[in-house]
């Protein structure tokens, strides 16, 4: 129990540390894109996730790298934070797209991550 | 540098406290990772309008709770899996259920959050003057 607990523990914090790292480097070469560095996060961790249920559908390393690493790396507020924002400001199109897309290539990226 | 290591540290929390939340339900429906979602939408308005706009605390600190806390501690790789799950163990209709209670639950809880908070703010900063 404690040792699942410290797995998840460690592995979100190198999630969230890879994530923030990728989304500056994102935002640096294209200026607000935090959409875009949003759905590259998501969709690349879908389909991480993807490949570590198809090696450890039920073991620790699917707790260290699936709960932990790829559930701390990906991020379901930001991408309502945003899309909420896209549609607020009235970019229809935008929120559609981004909203829609998201979950569309995750899902693709997810089940080529498992059969893979 | 402090930065990433305050950012490791806020996203250990979050993915341990979705973990503990995950482990509360058994149920066949991802009870827990829909509640983490929602919970986290409803949280990150708060911080990133709430208490950025009141200045309740430093800039810093909004990013390190909001990217590093709320961000860890909501998932969207977990999500996508579910439906694949759900959808392979012969649960299609489930599947699109949770799919849609998400994304709409999702929405409306940024939404409704959103609104609450930029109202505080107004009524937060017309007190200060």
């Amino acid at each position: 129990m404690l040792l699942n607990i410290i797995l998840v523990g460690i592995g979100g914090g190198i999630g969230t540390f890879l994530r923030a790292i990728l989304s500056d480097t994102i935002k640096k070469i294209w200026k607000n894109s935090s959409v875009i560095s949003t759905f590259i996060i998501n969709v690349t961790g879908s389909f991480l996730l993807g490949v570590v249920i198809h090696y450890h559908a039920n073991d620790i390393w699917r707790l260290f790298l699936g709960t932990g690493i790829l559930g701390g790396y990906t991020t379901f507020s930001t991408y309502h934070y945003e899309s909420v924002s896209l549609l607020k400001t009235g970019k229809k199109k935008k929120f559609m797209l981004y909203y829609i897309f998201s979950v569309v290539c995750g899902v693709i990226a997810a089940g080529i991550g498992i059969i893979l | 540098m402090k930065k990433y290591l305050l950012l490791f540290l806020f996203g250990m929390g979050g993915a341990i406290c979705r973990y503990g939340i995950g482990l509360l339900f058994h149920e066949t429906f991802p009870w827990g990772t829909f509640s983490v979602n929602i919970i986290g939408c409803i949280l990150l308005p708060i911080v990133l309008v709430f208490m950025r706009e009141t200045k309740i605390i430093s800039k810093e600190y909004i990013t390190i709770i909001g990217t590093g806390f709320i961000g860890a501690f909501t998932t969207f790789s977990s999500f996508i899996a579910d439906i694949i799950t759900l959808s392979n163990n012969g649960k299609k209709s489930m599947a699109i259920i949770y799919l849609f209670v998400s994304l709409a639950g999702g929405l409306i809880a940024t939404s409704v959050s959103l609104s609450i908070c930029n109202y505080a703010v107004d009524k937060y900063l017309k007190r200060k003057g």
